[in-house]
């Protein structure tokens, strides 16, 4: 049984008088109870939309068709009214920069707390403020009672992700969006907030679904990767590394960033640049930058088969697990 | 070719009204040398002093004790040649291009008043530099926000290396890129280390970048060295706790 079910969605952003800039092209997801996903690209490749799609957060600009539907029901025709049913109490959401997503006048108090009463009615405030500690204690922060009456500024990055991810959280949504959660913040404490992702994962049965552009990252967290292109999903696999890929460009991916345990003295690069999304074009986008190109991918456009988009994918190893 | 002997550098501010004074050490006593035609990483996470190192090595700040020796002598800026030794890429792209600039003038500027050229022999000069990071010439007539975080990070290198420098100082010069970009931009610098023989200081958070690109480095903790050594033996035998702990830390590391 699916938790969200996303079928056929397309999103154009509007630039000036005529012209449409190709986002998402024809997007068909199922995220299932539990599941932990991520979603893979470069800039550009439609990932952060994709995204903001499931909450219905696309900026005005947008044209969106198809359906997106969580619980069966169709969150791209609901009314703002109706959103904030969904907002937060089914899905949450964590961003890039936690000091841009947290308020900087109001205390994490008040911010956590305004949640809870927006959306459970709350509104004792011995209980908001029990609430508010454990969720704060729950994402593993040390000083919960100081950190509770710091303002935003007063804490470091990695406290300031824990506390976006402590509201999120707040009203028990059943899925978690994850959008660079820590692409801001250092190694260390990268580490520190998968971990406190796949605990919070596996405690709570959460449906999380991490966008990020660090493949190795992806699979620390998650087992299915969506990898997209062009606002195409590409591949979409359960895999464990680089071999169980078949898509070229997901294989380009992994290979950019280096293997630590590997003794190569040179880059990877993939050549050229993401395609422009203006045009929609009768051939395989990734054509110019992919060195596996044969005769059909100017000619066609391919279609996803076996969870892939490619006219000549790599075999597949099967990894025992 | 470059030494630095026990460096120090502390910022002192000032409270509000007068009241008192709060020292920060930024950098602890650090003392490397980096030798001629090699890649010296420094790495450390944020406010471990890699940036103070890289704006002393600049001369934006002056260190409050220690030397920084460059060719046998003190680290000076007082010749044009000097000048033009030493070269910096920083992270922000954006903020290192005059927007008001095509990208044209951006690198004649340096060559017109380093090496006294000008009219055709400049613009020569300046589409050399242009192809020799891979730009096309076309882009010298356009502005800095007309071009991506990846092709302006490439302007960026070429000015530096239009001053023909020996040294180039790289403060964090990928970490706003995207993961495709990175490695077309680290290609370049070593591309640039091989065939120019310039010495680069390359200073970054992410390991993962080094142990392909550099040949020694430095692991850097609130301003004091941690552990130093080649590349090979800091990922294949750390020592101090701290470096196992960043090698632990990177994501899809079995050795966890």
């Amino acid at each position: 049984m699916s938790v969200i079910e996303i079928k056929a969605l397309s999103v154009d952003y509007k630039l000036g008088q005529k012209q449409l800039l190709h986002a998402l092209k024809s997007v068909n997801l199922a995220i299932g109870a539990g599941e932990a996903l991520a979603i893979v690209g470069e800039s550009g490749c439609g990932k952060s939309t994709l995204a903001s799609s499931l909450v219905n957060l696309l900026a005005l600009n947008s044209i969106s068709s198809g359906t997106v539907l969580i619980d069966n029901k169709n969150i791209l025709e609901m009314t703002n009214k109706e959103l904030e049913s969904v907002r937060g109490v089914k899905a949450g959401t964590i961003f890039q920069d936690p000091a841009a997503s947290l308020n900087p006048v109001f205390s994490v108090k008040e911010q956590i707390e305004e949640t809870i009463m927006a959306h459970l009615k709350i509104k004792d405030k011995l209980k908001l403020k029990e609430m508010a500690i454990k969720l704060l204690e729950e994402t593993g922060i040390k000083e919960a009672q100081r950190v509770y009456e710091s303002y935003p500024h007063q804490l470091s990055g990695g406290q300031q992700q824990r506390v976006m991810i402590a509201i999120a959280l707040s009203c028990s949504p059943k899925i978690l969006i994850a959008d660079e959660p820590t692409t801001a913040l250092d190694v260390t404490v990268q580490a520190q907030i998968i971990e406190l992702l796949k605990r919070l994962k596996k405690e709570r049965n959460l449906s999380l679904i991490l966008i990020t552009h660090d493949l190795h990252l992806a699979l620390d967290l998650c087992k299915r990767v969506i990898v997209m292109y062009a606002g195409e999903i590409v591949e979409d696999t359960i895999m464990q590394n680089k071999e169980a890929s078949a898509h070229p460009y997901t294989r380009a991916l992994f290979e950019i960033i280096p293997d630590i345990n590997e003794n190569k003295r040179e880059f990877a690069v993939i050549p050229g640049e993401v395609p422009d999304l203006k045009m929609v074009m009768n051939e395989c986008y990734f054509k110019n930058r992919c060195h596996k190109v044969g005769e059909k991918c100017g000619k066609a456009h391919p279609e996803m088969v076996n969870g892939v988009r490619c006219f000549y994918p790599y075999t597949k190893e099967r990894v025992k697990s | 070719m470059l030494k630095v002997i026990n460096l120090k550098k502390v910022f002192t501010n000032e409270k509000m009204f007068g009241k008192g004074k709060t020292e920060v050490i930024a950098v602890a006593g650090v003392s490397f040398e980096v030798k001629d035609g090699t890649i010296m990483a420094i790495v450390g996470e944020s406010g471990s002093g890699k940036t103070t190192i890289a704006r002393c090595l600049a001369g934006i700040e002056i260190p409050d004790e220690g030397e920084i020796i460059f060719n046998n002598e003190p680290l000076m800026f007082d010749t044009k040649e000097k000048r033009a030794a030493v070269q910096y890429v920083f992270q922000d792209t954006f903020g290192s291009l005059n927007p008001r600039m095509k990208i044209g003038d951006i690198i004649a500027e340096p060559i017109g008043f380093h090496f006294n050229k000008t009219g055709n022999e400049l613009r020569l000069g300046v589409i050399a530099c242009l192809e020799s990071v891979g730009l096309k010439t076309e882009i010298e007539n356009k502005y800095p926000h007309e071009l991506s975080g990846g092709q302006r990070q490439r302007v960026v290198i070429a000015r530096a290396l239009a001053m023909r420098p020996s040294l180039l100082i790289a403060d964090e010069p990928v970490s706003s890129l995207d993961v495709s970009v990175q490695a077309q931009i680290l290609s370049l610098f070593q591309k640039l280390n091989k065939e120019n023989k310039i010495s680069i200081v390359f200073i970054t958070h992410d390991l993962r970048l080094v142990k392909s690109l550099a040949d020694d480095i430095i692991v850097l903790k609130d301003g004091k060295i941690e552990e130093q050594g080649s590349v090979e033996n800091v990922f294949c035998k750390p020592k101090s706790a701290y470096t196992k702990l960043l090698l632990s830390s990177i994501p899809g590391n079995p050795q966890k």
